[in-house]
């Protein structure tokens, strides 16, 4: 057999599949509907088992950051941040107790909360307050508060944009890829599909055998201005850049990749809004996305549009992982950082028990 | 035992009247499967320890609070309350579910856990166990189930160790 002939064999059969699917589909569902079912399954899933992690994001300007630790359960896990290799923050929460050990004092501002957090009433003794919680903070001790533990539910009445604490991110990577996979189109990764184009595809494919399943949020295109039903301009949005993958096997989240992919948008952008950018790739996507978020802002959508690539890998997944908190530690209040501490009920919509 | 809080009374008169709005929906059948005004018992204070982190552990009398309530799939309950000094800091009240309520059933549950507290509650995995939290009037609320057993612990929100005293009486075996 020709090639070109072995060619039109696997076109036919893919069409013959797809419209295969497409009849089970009438029957039974959409297939897309039930690809985000067992992904949303399979978050949810492996969000309940202790697991080791490490989280990692390149932003366009190259920064990187990595957060790796391990998740006992929803009330105990450990965390250790560094960024550009360099260790900035390592976190212990132990049920009530969080203790935080910052590495850079020069990080520590980035962590401070703008506005003080409302006071709670009753707290335990012998912690330190003021400038000594300052100067405990920048000894590289650890500092613990007995009753600080961040809530581990989300609190839609905070904003959290990514990028301010990720330590906070990297906890909450199973919300965040949730949250896409609610929002956004998403099927199984599929190399003969008539829609596949490997060059826009940053991401390694499941080895041959693996039984690993990659589930692809499907990007969208970049919007024209009179694209809009709310009398607003219409601008790109994230939906518009982010290409994310999800691997899963037997039902547990293996690795999440996301590529928030503004360069290779950029022709498009030029063209739909009838703009010129200029400089390099990395100067012509922070033009793009600074104005985008001005844009973004004004509209009311105040968490800008963050430019990165980011990994979130699993390992030890359902094997038993044990949290230890620090033997010693300057006591004190840490509501001064942001998401963390404990703070009144009213400032958030979920419980803490 | 001692004399109830009216807040204690208040939650226990919640649970128990919320059971029979979700177990019987009103039908004859449901109805039937219900029990019956009257019979609803206490449970003893015997699998609860005397002292846990520090609080002291009480039975308390709710006799007067389930004496009048009809269908429910609750046959008996516990309240019991946790003070430091003679302040309370927590309750925890164990409903058991009649032979004929569908506590192995998922949807039955999510069905009481919903009538609890005032948000959605939320689940979390706190060891090998699903705990939904959620909060009620200057309160958090975490509920759980163990077998027949329904475990409601409210803990004030002052309190300081609200996980801890939850993993210990996650321990706890009626």
């Amino acid at each position: 057999m020709t090639r070109v002939a072995r060619r039109a064999r696997r076109l036919i059969a893919t069409v013959t599949v797809g419209l295969a699917v497409a009849a089970g589909a009438t029957a039974c569902g959409h297939p897309e509907q039930q690809d985000v079912k067992a992904l949303r399954d399979a978050l949810a899933r492996t969000a309940e088992m202790p697991r080791a992690f490490a989280y990692e994001e390149t932003t366009n300007d190259g920064t990187k950051t990595d957060v790796k630790g391990v998740v006992e359960d929803d009330f105990r896990y450990e965390a250790a941040y560094a960024k550009d290799g360099a260790p900035v923050l390592d976190e212990v929460v132990y049920d009530d107790e969080l203790a935080d050990r910052f590495l850079a004092p020069g990080e520590i501002a980035s962590f401070l909360r703008k506005k003080a957090a409302p006071a709670t009433g009753a707290r335990p003794d012998g912690e330190v307050t003021g400038p000594d919680l300052a100067a405990a903070m920048r000894s590289g001790k650890w500092v613990v508060d007995a009753a600080g533990a961040p809530t581990p539910l989300s609190a839609s009445a905070e904003r959290h944009p990514l990028g301010e604490d990720p330590v906070y991110d990297a906890r909450h990577v199973f919300d965040y890829v949730d949250g896409v996979v609610r929002e956004m189109r998403v099927h199984k990764f599929n190399p003969d599909s008539l829609d596949y184009r490997p060059n826009e595809d940053p991401f390694p494919k499941p080895g041959r055998g693996s039984k690993v399943v990659r589930y692809d949020v499907e990007r969208e295109p970049v919007p024209r201005p009179s694209d809009t039903s709310t009398g607003n301009q219409a601008i790109p949005t994230e939906r518009s850049f982010r290409k994310m993958a999800i691997y899963v096997k037997d039902g547990v989240v293996l690795q999440v990749l996301e590529d928030m992919d503004v360069a290779s948008r950029l022709d498009d952008i030029q063209r739909n809004y009838d703009i010129k950018l200029e400089g390099s790739v990395v100067q012509e996507v922070d033009q793009a996305v600074a104005a985008i978020n001005v844009v973004r802002k004004g509209q009311g959508r105040l968490d800008p549009i963050r430019v990165r690539r980011m990994s979130y890998r699993l390992s030890d997944v359902g094997m038993t992982q044990r949290v230890r908190p620090p033997d010693d530690g300057v006591k004190a209040n840490l509501a001064v950082l942001i998401n963390r501490g404990r703070v009144p009920a009213a400032a958030v919509t979920a419980g803490s028990a | 035992m001692r004399s109830i809080p009216r807040a204690v009374a208040g939650a226990v008169l919640l649970l128990v009247v919320g059971l029979s709005a979700a177990a019987c929906g009103g039908t004859p059948a449901a109805s039937a499967a219900a029990t019956p005004a009257g019979k609803i018992g206490t449970l003893p204070a015997g699998f609860l320890p005397s002292e846990v982190l520090g609080l002291a552990v009480a039975p308390e009398d709710v006799s007067a609070q389930i004496k009048g309530v009809d269908r429910s799939y609750a046959d008996a309950v516990g309240m019991y309350s946790f003070r430091s000094d003679d302040l309370l800091q927590a309750t925890l009240q164990v409903t058991k579910f009649n032979d004929r309520a569908r506590w192995r059933s998922a949807a039955f549950r999510l069905q009481v856990v919903s009538q609890v507290g005032g948000s959605v509650p939320s689940p979390v995995k706190v060891g090998d166990d699903t705990v939904y939290l959620t909060r009620g009037t200057k309160q958090s609320l975490a509920i759980w189930f163990r077998g027949p057993y329904l475990f409601v612990l409210a803990t004030r929100e002052e309190y300081l160790r609200p996980r801890a005293l939850l993993r210990e009486m996650l321990k706890v075996k009626p």
